[in-house]
C-alpha cells in the first residue's frame, strides 16, 4: 500500500487527523522523500479506538524493538504515550498526540491547510506551522531541513525570484 | 544507552533515575535490561508504595515468569496486601518507551560533528536508523517499488488553493 493509501484508509475509518512531517513538507513542495507517515490525532476517545482499531487491523508494532517484547495496540496505549513509532503491514507510521512547538491537535488543526490526491482529502500542517516544529524539535536533521522550508515560506511570500 | 534514553526507557526523569542509581548504589551504566528492572521497581513504588531497595530485587523474578505467566502477585507476608502486576501490559508499555528512547529521543550534542563517520555520525546527525533498517529488510525490488508508488504519490499531492 502507498502512503496515500494508509491516509485513504484513515480517512475511511474516519480518524481525525493531520498530517506532519514529511509527506507535509513534500505537499508544500519540499524535493524530500519520505519513507513514513506522521500524523498528530484527536484524542477524543471515539477517535482514539478508530485509530487504535485501524493500527491494529494494519499488524501495527513498534519501531526499533526487538520481537521478543510485548505490544498491546489499544486505546490505552495511545492514551498513556505521546508518540508511537510503528511498523505496520503497510508501512512505517509514527503517531503523536502533540506537535513540538505548535501543540495539541486542536493546535495543529488551526494550523493545517486541506489537501488531498487521489480523490482522498486530508489536512497537512501549514508552513510556518512546519517551521516551528522543526526549530522546536531541535535535532540536527530537522535543523537541517529548516534551510529549505524557510525557502519555500520565503518563495510564497515573494514569489519566484 | 545514554541517561536520557534510559530515562525515557524506564520512564522516569533524569533526576529520578540518578536518586535511584544512588539509592541502590548502582554504578552510573545505563543498560536496557537495568531500564526494565527500574522500571518495575517503580510502578511497585507508585503502585502501593513499595521501597526502591525492596521492589527492585524482585523484578528479575517477576519479569522472568512472561510468556509463561501474564500476571505476577506481590503478597504481604500478613497477607494484608496484595498487588497483581499485568506483565503484559507492563511490558508493552516498556516497549513503547524503548522504541521511543531509540527512535525519537535525542539530546544536545556535544563536540565536532564530522568527526564522526558512519553509524555514528548518522545518530550524531539525529538520522532514525531503525527506518533505514526497516527499509534494508526489504529486497531492492521492493525498495524500488515503494519509493515508485510514493514518488508517484507525492507528484500527485497538491495544496488547495494553490
Amino acid at each position: 500500500m502507498t502512503l496515500l493509501g494508509m491516509v485513504g484508509r484513515l480517512v475511511e475509518a474516519e480518524v481525525r487527523f493531520v498530517v506532519i512531517g514529511g509527506l507535509a513538507m513534500r505537499a508544500h513542495g519540499s524535493a524530500r522523500l519520505t519513507e513514513d507517515l506522521d500524523i498528530c490525532y484527536d484524542t477524543a476517545p471515539d477517535n482514539l479506538r478508530r485509530l487504535a482499531d485501524t493500527l491494529a487491523g494494519w499488524h501495527a508494532h513498534l519501531r526499533g524493538v526487538e520481537p521478543g517484547l510485548p505490544f498491546v495496540m489499544d486505546v490505552r496505549t495511545l492514551r498513556t504515550t505521546p508518540v508511537l513509532t510503528l511498523v505496520s503491514d503497510h508501512g512505517d507510521i509514527d503517531v503523536m498526540d502533540l506537535v513540538a512547538g505548535v501543540g495539541g491537535y486542536a493546535e495543529v488543526l488551526t494550523q493545517s491547510v486541506e489537501t488531498g490526491s487521489g480523490g482522498v482529502r486530508f489536512r497537512v500542517l501549514d508552513l510556518p506551522a512546519l517551521i516551528k516544529a522543526k526549530r522546536a524539535a531541535g535535532r540536527l536533521k530537522d535543523r537541517e531541513q529548516l534551510p529549505e522550508l524557510e525557502a519555500l515560506l520565503a518563495r510564497r511570500k515573494r514569489g519566484p525570484e | 544507552m545514554t541517561l536520557g534514553q534510559f530515562a525515557t526507557a524506564a520512564g522516569a526523569s533524569k533526576r529520578w533515575v540518578q536518586n535511584a542509581f544512588q539509592a541502590l548504589g548502582l554504578p552510573p551504566v545505563y543498560s536496557e535490561d537495568l531500564a526494565r528492572r527500574l522500571a518495575f521497581a517503580r510502578v511497585l513504588k507508585e503502585a502501593c508504595g513499595t521501597p526502591l531497595r525492596r521492589g527492585f530485587p524482585l523484578a528479575p523474578q517477576a519479569l522472568a515468569r512472561w510468556p509463561a505467566e501474564r500476571s505476577w502477585d506481590l503478597r504481604e507476608a500478613d497477607g494484608s496486601v496484595r498487588v497483581t502486576i499485568d506483565l503484559e501490559r507492563f511490558l508493552s508499555d516498556y516497549a513503547v518507551r524503548l522504541s521511543l528512547s531509540r527512535t525519537w529521543y535525542a539530546e544536545k550534542r556535544r563536540g565536532r560533528p564530522w568527526k564522526r563517520r558512519g553509524v555514528a555520525l548518522a545518530k550524531w546527525w539525529g538520522v532514525d536508523l531503525t527506518l533505514v533498517d526497516e527499509s534494508l529488510k526489504r529486497t531492492a525490488d521492493e525498495r524500488l517499488k515503494r519509493l515508485d508508488e510514493n514518488v508517484e504519490f507525492l507528484r500527485s499531492l497538491r495544496i488547495v488553493g494553490q
